[in-house]
């Protein structure tokens, strides 16, 4: 746990045949990414082409509820925000700050995660099921995939919450927060999308 | 690079973008709840689009700092949404192809002939058939439409659209089409000749050709398309399609009568349309005779199902289906009624 950002080979001995000055966990975590979106991508495309051919109800409008996830989305763009500034405290070595707003990312992504699980089970409440019609499987299994990915940020950004106090992070760890901040927010990018594309649409 | 300016590194703009984020998922919250009267539908969307697009790039630029960040992650990951994007437009033409391919079907080979004569050859090793064989294997009735062959549902590696129908196979490999007509229990009269393949003998009535068209798109979209779909192509494995299926009935003896019990009586068992096999329940529906006239009419005539009909073919009418209520048949009934016609 000694590399640091763009100064990075560190971890590695200097062989002559590294190229990349980029830090590999974070490059990594890029091309993570770069994958996840086609996988999300697909998801997206999915739910889009089988959208409106459900045969029974119940239907996306019948379902959705725009004001609560209003709210989930408006929570989890926080948690990003929470996000940067935690990193930005751990730049600047303000260690009881970085704790505190990591903690509110998870707190936060938590509550979003919270919101969603009402909401499913409010769904299936409702009739809506994974295997009763079109819109049921594809909404399920996209939005099931983001939360999972929720789940795995606050698994993920709590475990370096717990780790925070049994081996003191400093600055120079800040590459590790970054990429586990990139991941979080790029979870964001992901709900930006589907806000649009699965919820609001449906009521223009 | 960013190295440097950790230090003093204000966190305004993060708290700038984040207040922007807020106003733009406010606002989108706003134009579906309050329903901004000077905006349409379309510039609706769009400016849905546009806000979603306005919060994607910020958090990635700001929040994830691509803005000051190496070029190379920019790269990885426009290149997966670049990606990702092609996919999704590729997607989007599945669902399009079957429309495509009933005009093609259509364009082609209204009658059909070219997959049986295709077929006739393929079965009997080229030795040649006869153009008054051809005729006779026609007039049975069961030609196969294209529909069987392009039909987009049609797994790969389905060949069973191919197999004839158990009586067909009599007609086709001429041994006595009219033994494999007698063989039907609807006790229709008429027997196909070679010549006339069409003289049946509802149709050989007075071309009424006329039906409420109105009556039949309404009860068409209010009765049967949640399950056959507008299109009348259905729902591959669920519910069969109607588009260059329906014709195919009318074409054998019985076939008419057959229509207007699905529609009165409802089916129930194993059926092949399109080349592909179904197992569902069609319900008796809740359709008065004009309704069920009308509305058969409407199937027979949409999705160029026209082109498919037999010759001197006449729309059905009220009379027609008035006169087989009251027979007390159930989906079962009328599919085993179904395979007895030869239609699988």
């Amino acid at each position: 746990m000694a590399s640091q950002a763009p100064a990075a080979p560190s971890a590695a001995p200097a062989h002559g045949w590294r190229s990349s000055k980029l830090p590999d966990i974070k490059l990594l975590m890029w091309i993570f990414l770069a994958s996840d979106i086609m996988f999300f991508g697909t998801l997206i495309g999915t739910y889009l082409i089988y959208k409106g051919r459900s045969l029974t109800g119940p239907y996306p409008l019948d379902v959705l509820d725009i004001p609560l996830t209003t709210v989930s989305t408006f929570v989890l763009l926080m948690s990003s925000f929470l996000m940067v500034i935690a990193l930005d405290a751990l730049r600047k070595n303000k260690i009881q700050q970085f704790r505190l707003w990591t903690f509110g990312v998870v707190f936060f992504g938590a509550i979003f995660l919270g919101f969603q699980i009402y909401e499913f089970n409010h769904f299936v409440d409702l009739g809506l099921t994974l295997g009763g019609n079109l819109f049921g499987s594809t909404f399920y299994v996209l939005t099931g995939t983001h939360g999972v990915h929720v789940a795995i940020g606050i698994l993920w950004l709590g475990s370096i919450l717990v780790s925070s106090y049994i081996r003191p992070w400093t600055a120079k760890d800040e590459v590790y927060l970054e990429v586990a901040g990139l991941y979080w927010h790029f979870v964001d990018l992901v709900w930006i999308v589907i806000f649009t594309l699965v919820y609001l649409v449906d009521f223009v | 690079m960013a190295e440097g300016n950790h230090k003093n590194h204000s966190i305004r703009p993060y708290v700038i973008v984040a207040i922007v984020l807020a106003i733009i998922t406010y606002l989108e919250f706003a134009i579906i709840e309050y329903e901004i009267p000077f905006l349409g539908q379309t510039a609706t969307m769009w400016w849905l689009i546009l806000m979603s697009i306005a919060k994607f790039v910020f958090v990635i630029y700001y929040f994830m700092h691509l803005k000051d960040d190496d070029a190379a992650y920019s790269g990885f990951f426009w290149s997966g949404m670049v990606i990702g994007f092609g996919t999704f437009i590729a997607f989007s033409f599945l669902m399009t192809a079957p429309a495509s391919l009933s005009f093609v079907r259509t364009q082609l080979a209204p009658d059909g002939q070219f997959v049986h004569g295709q077929h006739a050859q393929s079965d009997y090793g080229h030795k040649g058939i006869d153009e008054a064989t051809m005729a006779s294997i026609e007039s049975d009735g069961y030609s196969r439409n294209l529909s069987s062959v392009f039909d987009h549902t049609r797994p790969k590696n389905q060949q069973v659209l191919f197999t004839p129908p158990a009586a067909a196979t009599s007609g086709w490999t001429l041994a006595e089409p009219e033994t494999a007509v007698a063989a039907t229990p609807e006790a229709a009269p008429a027997e196909p000749t070679a010549e006339t393949p069409a003289a049946d003998d509802v149709q050989a009535q007075a071309p009424s050709a006329e039906w409420d068209r109105e009556l039949g798109a309404t009860t068409y979209t209010q009765v049967c398309s949640a399950c056959h779909q507008a299109t009348g192509m259905g729902v591959p494995g669920a519910f069969p399609p109607l588009a260059g299926h329906a014709p195919t009935l009318v074409q054998v003896d019985g076939g008419r009568t057959h229509l207007i019990h699905t529609v009165l009586y409802g089916l129930q068992g194993p059926i092949v349309a399109g080349g592909m096999t179904y197992n569902s329940v069609m319900t008796a529906q809740a359709v008065d005779d004009e309704q069920t006239a009308a509305v058969l009419n409407h199937i027979l005539n949409e999705w160029g199902n026209d082109a498919e009909l037999p010759d001197g073919f006449t729309p059905i009418t009220a009379e027609e289906v008035a006169a087989e209520r009251g027979l007390g048949l159930t989906g079962a009934d009328v599919h085993e009624a179904r395979q007895a016609l030869g239609l699988e």
